[in-house]
């Protein structure tokens, strides 16, 4: 997918076209209707990440996610991928998960297997890592970037502009109610379709389905073409019925 | 978490066209700061509490053969408790009642034994949680909850929300705001913004519990 860094600016120039000669809103609404897209889209596709790598900690199965990221969603220990489990699913079905290390011995592993988010600025690992030598590779969702200056810059796709501009436009008319918002309901339709393309996660959700709701136009495509009935000559006739 | 009150106010003063825009300090006669105020405060509590999107440990040092215990002063809901016992070992508490408790074993309050098996907050004062059967072993509670988060007001405090989540609270209020009984009702938007908040928290809840893919 071609990227490109566009700034504030053009954005906003971007925005205004897409509606009358004179703006129902200021260029500061305009910016703040940008960047709550932005920050819906995040959370939506998790479009910007990052990886770094940390020490483990000794004998602990509590981290805290890094300031640079807004929430893990892989997490491997010395490059091999951890799977994704729960504090709920741990407590069931390891319930001494808190204290074993991978040093125990016995039926506990000797290396971390599992890990489980904490909320989006912590997570655990089972079993804790009993040595000081080995590494975490975390893959991060960073936080949204936020457009504030003119000239702030921000990594988007272009394919994906389109759809973030209708959006925007939907949330600023949120201030003007009736048709004019009403109107604009197809565009957030397209902006959680756009969505589901970059994320499975999200697609495969009851959540989308919701959202997505009925298609208007269904019941203008009919299933299959109308039944006919071929039904056979019958002579009606008085010979006939005699 | 570096969003403020006064940046969240400002854009519920531009969605619904005060007059004024000035961080939340001025309204119209529709609402007053009072009011908008305490929606912004409640909807942050709601979402941290129906999100889990934060959470906090700390561990709760215990008496022995006693049953009932203080909660930390900000707490909101429990995501887990454990048992921890003076060995360093844990295992989890399971969350039950005084009536399970009182159905299975009616004694349970006077027998204790050295490790609890589950804790209930039903039942209880405010701020405490109790173990089942009380312990006779000083151990403590290591307990992962969802705290409170800050008193918000429009003099430019930070929100206990992740920056990225503010929008999801942003919501909150305007539905609350719109769904007052009087000349404020606009129940077409207040159901949207509505929508939106519950949006936001299925988003978070999905997000903590499948990933991100």
């Amino acid at each position: 997918m071609p990227y490109t860094t566009g700034t504030l600016a053009q954005l906003r120039v971007q925005l205004a076209a897409r509606w009358e000669g004179s703006p129902f809103w200021t260029d500061e609404e305009a910016r703040l209707a940008i960047n709550e897209t932005l920050r819906m889209w995040n959370l939506l596709v998790g479009a910007w990440r990052k990886r770094v790598v940390i020490p483990t900690i000794v004998n602990s199965p509590y981290y805290t996610v890094p300031s640079s990221g807004f929430c893990v969603f892989r997490v491997a220990w010395n490059q091999h991928p951890l799977d994704l489990s729960s504090v709920a699913d741990l407590d069931d079905g390891r319930p001494s998960w808190r204290g074993e290390t991978t040093a125990a011995g016995g039926s506990i592993p000797t290396s971390p297997v599992v890990w489980a988010p904490l909320g989006f600025t912590r997570f655990v690992l089972w079993p804790a890592d009993a040595s000081l030598v080995n590494s975490l590779t975390l893959d991060l969702v960073t936080p949204t970037p936020v457009l504030i200056y003119e000239f702030s810059p921000v990594d988007l796709n272009v394919a994906d502009l389109n759809v973030l501009l209708g959006m925007a436009l939907r949330l600023a008319a949120f201030k003007t109610p009736g048709p004019r918002f009403t109107l604009l309901e197809g565009l957030e339709r397209a902006f959680y379709q756009a969505a589901a393309v970059q994320s499975a996660q999200f697609r495969a959700s009851a959540l989308y389905r919701a959202l997505i709701g009925r298609d208007p136009g269904r019941a203008q495509r009919p299933l299959q073409s109308p039944l006919r009935v071929e039904l056979p000559a019958v002579p009606l006739s008085p010979e006939s019925s005699a | 978490m570096s969003v403020t009150d006064q940046a969240v106010l400002t854009e519920v003063q531009y969605a619904l066209v005060e007059p004024t825009v000035d961080g939340g300090v001025t309204w119209s006669a529709l609402w007053t700061a009072s009011e908008v105020i305490t929606a912004l405060n409640r909807r942050q509590s709601q979402f941290l509490k129906e999100t889990a999107a934060l959470v906090t440990r700390t561990t709760l040092v215990t008496i022995p053969n006693t049953t009932r215990h203080t909660l930390p002063a900000d707490w909101l809901v429990t995501i887990s408790a454990a048992w921890q016992r003076p060995d360093g070992t844990s295992y989890p508490l399971w969350a039950s009642t005084e009536f399970e408790a009182d159905a299975a074993a009616a004694t349970w309050e006077y027998g204790a034994q050295r490790d609890p098996l589950a804790s209930t907050e039903v039942e209880l004062p405010t701020l405490q949680i109790q173990v089942l059967p009380p312990s006779s072993d000083a151990g403590q509670i290591d307990l992962l909850y969802t705290a409170l988060g800050a008193a918000l007001s429009n003099t430019g405090v930070p929100l206990t929300v992740p920056d990225d989540c503010v929008w999801i609270v942003k919501w909150g209020v305007l539905a609350e705001l719109l769904n007052n009984v009087g000349r404020s009702a606009d129940p077409q938007r207040a159901a949207y913004a509505e929508r939106r908040y519950r949006l936001g928290v299925q988003l978070v809840q999905q997000i903590l519990i499948g990933g991100w893919y």
